[in-house]
């Protein structure tokens, strides 16, 4: 499948935007490891948990993609909405990261996460199978990027191939996640930033994919999953 | 963390009231299934190196989960596929197979991993006589899990381990993090707490004497005992109440008294747990053990009110028990019906689903917990609720009288007017005056002192030879041997010594005397010199306080003892009602028909006097009881004096019984409308596990949002931050009046 390749990149390219949001949490991670050897161990085994966590995401997706799929299937072509919805999604979220549009502040109604003590007390714990399940709640925060890549697996309409490519997408982000934990920052400020406004504008062109697929399929009904691809040709 | 084993009747965990009775055995006791788990968890991760089983059971058993969630996915996609040609083969039935056995394997993980816990807490509510839901739901669980375990033997069509799974899930995460919501709303009187040090500096006796050489040791904070010596270094916080030994300092009292100015104190002077000593190296006798500290008092006072049953934890606990009953008897209902109309499955998961979206706890905590955010937020400022009840009551108040001294005035007085005979220097006479006041600790000489102090230059003050003070009169004094007498005070004590007026003097008599003000009379050799007019002095708040009440549409009142003449000007400068030369049960009865024409009414006072009129009041609020909470029986204590605290604390208790209002609408309607979709069998048990733990987390998050009310305005609270303190310290030594002369009688 030669979308999968692709996805792979857009993990790897996106993952600096991880670095804002869980590279910290790698770090918790790594705090408590005696030595790099440990500390790589800890990576490994929190991306595990992360990519087994959107694997599982994937496989829902998809497995919500194929309902709608043959519950709806005469009224529109559901794989092509939700690729379009999930490129528009991957667009604006790439278009946020890339600073061309801003969100509106959020309101502060103060109400604090009660989750958050729940995630913190895995992340703070020394054991091998609490970093390994700190990865697997990791991929349950809230996460643009994420959102984005799970619509597209709904799109596959395949629970296989949905936890196949959302599994990918979790390797792909694996290298720099691994490096923040294991090297704390080894890359600098500048190179980071830059780095991040290149992953932003690779989201932005993985959404514009996403919806020119999703529109191919739109304008010509009948085509399958399986044909005419415009990201697998 | 666990809190520490109190007094009141808490839970162990969350410090929330228990249902339960005390078991008098000893153990933990804990209000829910949630805080048990927390409790476990957070004693765990204390533990260094401890594995912290709870925990990493929660967790693995969400991973299992999740894989058993895949697994019935792939297995109801198979349904969808059924005319696939491709996946109907041989291959793909055997996979189907091993995920159907792979589902009962981790299942059975799941339920063994989280059904125990649950049960045991099920268990102990039985032993304790609270009905729940929990056993039930445990009993449903593992029917679920038993229907599965034939039906996939016998190949039958439906197996529930997802369901199993989700729902011990759902119960147990959700009730967790109820547990860390309600253990957040009692964040605040933790905080407050943890300003005490957890050690105490303990001097031994024979060293005090030599304080460059003492003989320390620090010793945990609960060991130190009455009548040791205690040394309190500058910017430490005061481990327990005591009495200065030696040396003196500034002290932030706030957190105590809610006096914003830091109190200079000296050898002699009581000083409070809690309180920050900013300047000065003290050693401190103690004179309560630190479990009797005045913080601690506050604290103890804060959480007895709060696990204190009022009338509105009474009603949601009256709801509760007969909610329980009901859903149980809903869901056996269910149960039987559904099995009836189309099988076991059915009927056991629409028996499960009532048993899950039923939500007592939803319901149980809508008032209490609304009740004890506000109360936790309120002890932050330095507003003391009683009791829950009082914050109902003053949400429902209409009008509000404030009694005038103490109250709406500071108690003290200051010089209003000064009229000198023109024959004679003013600056000349301020001096005289100011020679003679500071031999007396009466309140109107300390007014003199204050005025003279700051309108004349004071480092050239002959001071009396000789001072006699006549009780109830004045003073007389001697300023230079063989000079006459000079006598400062009451008319009567001018005249019984026959000076004469002359007719500025005579004049300006006359005029204060109307006012109704106090006066005060210096002369010498036969002649009435110069007359001071005295008025009280209000606090800076006080205007602006009575406006924003008026402002939003309270009737305010100000019911004093006081002489009408006195009171007419501050009625004049207020703008306000003034009812005054009342006597004390002429108050009541004025309260009494204020409440007849407007409705609920809160009286405020400053607690000493007033006590029957606060005690008459719809909810009496005592100002000033920092120091001793325990004074009065007031319903609310304002550790300060500060009366913007007043409109403060009804807004609070306003927006609380929004919220529990709030609550309680959400609880009922999503028990309502949760039991009927589940009670048709519309309902997932999954969904339902999921929609319980929405719904308490609302609450819960509704509530909390009272934990971030805004602050006072002019944050007089326990809030200030450092700096505030050290700049305050500053304004105090430039603007503190200190007699020049010790003070005799």
């Amino acid at each position: 499948m030669a979308a999968l390749p692709l996805i792979f990149i857009a993990g790897v390219l996106g993952s600096s935007h991880c670095i804002g949001m869980c590279g910290p949490f790698a770090l918790t991670i790594g705090a408590s490891a005696t030595s790099w050897k440990v500390n790589l161990a800890k990576q490994v085994l929190y991306t595990l948990g992360r990519v087994f966590t959107y694997a599982v995401l994937g496989a829902l997706a998809g497995f919500g993609g194929l309902y709608l799929q043959r519950t709806v299937p005469a009224l529109v072509n559901i794989a092509a909405l939700l690729a379009v919805i999930a490129g528009l999604f991957l667009l604006y979220q790439g278009l946020l990261a890339a600073r061309v549009i801003r969100r509106k502040t959020p309101n502060a109604t103060g109400v604090p996460c009660l989750a958050g003590a729940f995630f913190g007390s895995f992340l703070n714990s020394p054991s091998l199978v609490n970093v390994f399940l700190a990865g697997i709640f990791t991929g349950m925060l809230p996460c643009g990027l994420v959102y984005g890549f799970v619509a597209l697996a709904a799109s596959s309409g395949d629970m296989l191939l949905g936890a196949a490519m959302m599994g990918v997408f979790g390797l792909g982000t694996a290298p720099i996640m691994i490096l923040t934990g294991c090297g704390g920052s080894l890359l600098s400020l500048t190179t980071r930033k830059h780095l991040f406004r290149a992953a932003a504008w690779c989201v932005v062109l993985t959404g514009l994919v996403s919806i020119a697929r999703g529109v191919g399929f739109v304008e010509i009904p009948g085509w399958t999953v399986a044909t005419g691809c415009p990201m697998c040709d | 963390m666990t809190s520490d084993p109190q007094n009141h009747s808490g839970c162990d965990y969350c410090g929330l009231p228990v249902a339960t009775s005390p078991s008098g055995s000893g153990a933990p006791r804990f209000c829910c299934f949630g805080c048990r788990i927390a409790a476990a968890i957070s004693n765990e991760s204390g533990e260094e190196g401890h594995n912290r089983w709870t925990l990493t059971r929660l967790g693995l058993a969400i991973f299992f989960t999740m894989n058993v969630m895949v697994f019935t996915l792939a297995l109801w996609s198979s349904d969808i596929y059924e005319s696939d040609a491709a996946l109907a083969s041989q291959s793909a039935s055997a996979l189907f197979e091993l995920f159907r056995y792979l589902s009962l394997l981790l299942s059975s993980i799941v339920v063994l991993m989280l059904g125990g816990p649950l049960l045991e807490n099920a268990f102990e509510n039985l032993r304790h006589r609270v009905v729940a839901t929990d056993l039930l739901i445990v009993l449903g669980v593992v029917a679920a899990m038993a229907y599965s375990i034939v039906s996939l033997f016998t190949n039958g069509a439906h197996i529930y381990f997802e369901v199993a799974c989700v729902v011990l899930v759902g119960v147990t995460l959700g009730r967790w993090m109820e547990a860390t919501g309600k253990l957040k709303t009692t964040n605040a009187l933790r905080s407050l707490k943890k300003l005490l040090p957890a050690e105490a500096r303990v001097v031994e006796p024979q060293a005090e004497n030599h304080l460059h050489e003492l003989h320390e040791t620090m010793v945990p904070l609960e060991t130190v005992k009455v009548d040791q010596l205690i040394r309190v270094l500058p910017g430490e916080r005061i481990a327990t109440d005591g009495r200065i030994r030696r040396g003196q300092a500034a002290i932030d009292e706030q957190i105590v008294t809610g006096e914003s100015l830091p109190a200079i104190k000296e050898p002699g002077d009581e000083v409070f747990a809690g309180t920050l000593n900013l300047d000065g190296d003290l050693l401190v006798t103690v004179t309560a053990p630190a479990h009797a500290g005045a913080l601690l008092r506050i604290v103890d006072a804060v959480a007895e009110a709060a696990t204190a049953k009022g009338r509105l934890q009474l009603t949601a606990d009256r709801i509760t028990s007969w909610f329980v009953p009901v859903v149980i008897l809903l869901a056996l209902v269910a149960f039987a019906a559904h099995w009836a109309a189309s099988g076991l499955g059915s009927g056991l998961m629409a028996a499960l689903a009532i048993l899950l979206i039923a939500c007592p706890c939803a319901l149980g905590i809508a008032t209490p917990l609304a009740i004890w955010a506000a109360m936790g937020r309120a002890s932050e400022v330095g507003v003391l609720f009683r009791h829950g009840d009082a914050i109902q009551q003053l949400a429902g108040a209409k009008a509000i009288c404030f009694d005038k001294t103490g109250t709406l005035t500071t108690g003290s007085t200051i010089v209003d007017r000064f009229v000198a005979d023109p024959d004679i220097s003013r600056e000349r006479l301020l001096h005289i005056s100011l020679a003679l006041a500071s031999s007396s600790t009466h309140g109107l000489s300390a007014a003199i002192r204050k005025y003279a102090f700051e309108a004349v230059d004071h480092t050239a003050i002959a001071y009396p030879e000789h001072t006699e003070t006549r009780p109830g009169r004045g003073i007389v004094a001697t300023l230079d041997r063989g000079a006459g007498p000079v006598y400062l005070g009451s008319l009567a004590l001018m005249e019984e010594n026959g000076l004469e007026r002359p007719d500025s003097i005579r004049e300006a008599i006359v005029e204060i005397c109307q006012d109704g003000k106090p006066l005060a009379c210096i002369g010498w050799e036969g002649r009435v010199r110069g007359v001071f007019a005295f008025r009280e002095c209000l606090r800076d708040e006080t205007q602006a306080a009575l406006d924003t009440l008026r402002a939003a549409g309270y009737y305010v009142a100000v019911l004093t003892g006081d002489y009408a003449a006195r009171a007419a000007a501050l009625e004049h400068a207020l703008g306000i009602d003034i009812e005054t030369e009342l006597l004390p049960e002429e108050k009541l009865a004025a309260i009494r028909q204020i409440r007849a024409k407007y409705g609920a009414v809160v009286m405020v006072g400053d607690g000493i006097n007033d006590a029957p009129a606060l005690a008459e009041a719809d909810v009496g609020i005592a100002m000033g009881c920092g120091a001793d909470i325990s004074r009065d029986a007031a319903d609310v204590c304002l550790l300060g004096n500060n009366l913007e605290q007043v409109g403060w604390s009804i807004e609070l208790a306003k927006r609380t019984m929004k919220i529990v209002r709030q609550n309680l609408f959400w609880a009922f309607a999503y028990n309502i409308v949760g039991i009927a979709l589940a009670a048709a069998g519309w309902l997932n048990p999954m969904w339902a596990a999921v929609a319980m733990v929405g719904s308490s987390l609302f609450v819960i998050s509704n509530s909390l949002r009272l934990s971030n009310s805004a602050s006072l305005s002019s944050s007089d609270g326990l809030e200030q931050k450092p700096t505030e303190t050290t700049k305050k310290i500053e304004d105090v030594n430039s603007v503190s009046f200190r007699p020049p002369v010790p003070e005799h009688s």
